[in-house]
């Protein structure tokens, strides 16, 4: 069971991050109206070269007020009460695990990808089969070849 | 879909069969063509017959696709071309002739047949020269033969026949 010392400091704890939170809030409030200010000409703007210029500008505020551009270093992030820590998240994967539209490598599970039907750890042409080169009649009416895998029956 | 080879030689009835080496006889058995293509190891070829006359000089032997052979006589020579073939669509080949000499009668005859039972055969009375298109029909084994004759009916001097596939 918690003293009440240790009571005491969470509390305080507490309280700091409301402050902080609170003023976060007062700049982004404060970068807002700065920004409305601002983009209330973009009606009458219409050089794209206008509007990059108030982005910079307010993208500047928001440096001089201390504000990141993702709204602060703990927006979004995870608080740990066991450590009165925010962090950020990981981003988000992307590989073959979540997406099935990422390129991967299959991989075949198993001592060998050419073996078939008991062949197990040989690997390459099945047991009992053998590698010939026939001649076959193209579609197009060509002579061509054909590798076969044969066995005698 | 491909057609795998049969041959190197054959007929309707035995499909793989040696190629024939004793050209003293008439062979029974002709070289498997992949249609008008050579494959990897033989050229494309036809088995020739070249009869001169009745109780004459008769030969037997092979040549290619686009080669002349010819024979002359004083009464009745002929010659026959014979193969067999592969294709997985039909085309076409042209039997070529051309007969030379006086006081002669020509007649042309060609026949083919698929081992899945396609057949075709024509027979006419044709000019001196010329060339007989054929359709053949795609098969896994068919067996083609054209045959051109001049029959000398006054007996003097003689004819001469010449012949090839293209």
């Amino acid at each position: 069971m918690a003293t009440q010392d240790e009571l005491n400091k969470k509390n305080e704890a507490s309280k700091e991050r409301q402050r902080v939170t609170r003023e976060r809030r007062a700049k982004e409030a404060e970068l807002k109206a700065f920004e409305r200010q601002r983009m209330g000409f973009r009606n009458v703007m219409s050089s794209t070269k206008l509007q990059r210029e108030v982005k910079a500008e307010v993208a500047k505020e928001s440096e001089r007020l201390g504000l990141s551009s993702s709204g602060g270093d703990d927006r979004g992030g995870i608080y740990d009460v066991s450590t009165d820590n925010y962090s950020q998240p990981d981003n988000n994967q992307v590989s073959i695990n979540n997406d099935i539209a990422n390129p991967g490598i299959d991989a075949i599970i198993g001592s060998t990808a050419t073996s078939v039907g008991g062949g197990g750890d040989g690997g390459g042409i099945p047991d009992g089969f053998a590698e010939e080169t026939l001649d076959v009649v193209n579609n197009d009416n060509t002579a061509g070849q054909r590798v076969f895998l044969t066995k005698a029956v | 879909m491909a057609i795998l080879r049969a041959g190197p030689w054959g007929n309707l009835n035995s499909t793989h069969e040696d190629p024939w080496t004793d050209f003293s006889q008439f062979p029974t058995h002709y070289p498997v063509n992949c249609a008008k293509s050579n494959w990897p190891n033989q050229d494309w070829k036809t088995v020739y017959v070249l009869d001169s006359d009745p109780g004459g000089n008769i030969y037997y032997g092979t040549t290619s696709l686009g080669a002349n052979v010819g024979i002359s006589g004083s009464i009745y020579p002929y010659i026959q071309l014979i193969f067999c073939y592969q294709a997985t669509q039909g085309f076409d080949v042209d039997f070529n002739w051309t007969i030379t000499g006086s006081n002669f009668a020509p007649t042309l005859t060609w026949d083919y047949e698929t081992i899945e039972g396609d057949t075709d055969s024509f027979f006419n009375t044709p000019a001196n020269s010329g060339t007989e298109t054929i359709s053949l029909p795609a098969t896994t084994f068919g067996f083609v033969s054209a045959y051109i004759d001049a029959y000398k009916f006054d007996g003097l001097g003689s004819v001469t026949i010449q012949a090839s596939w293209s």
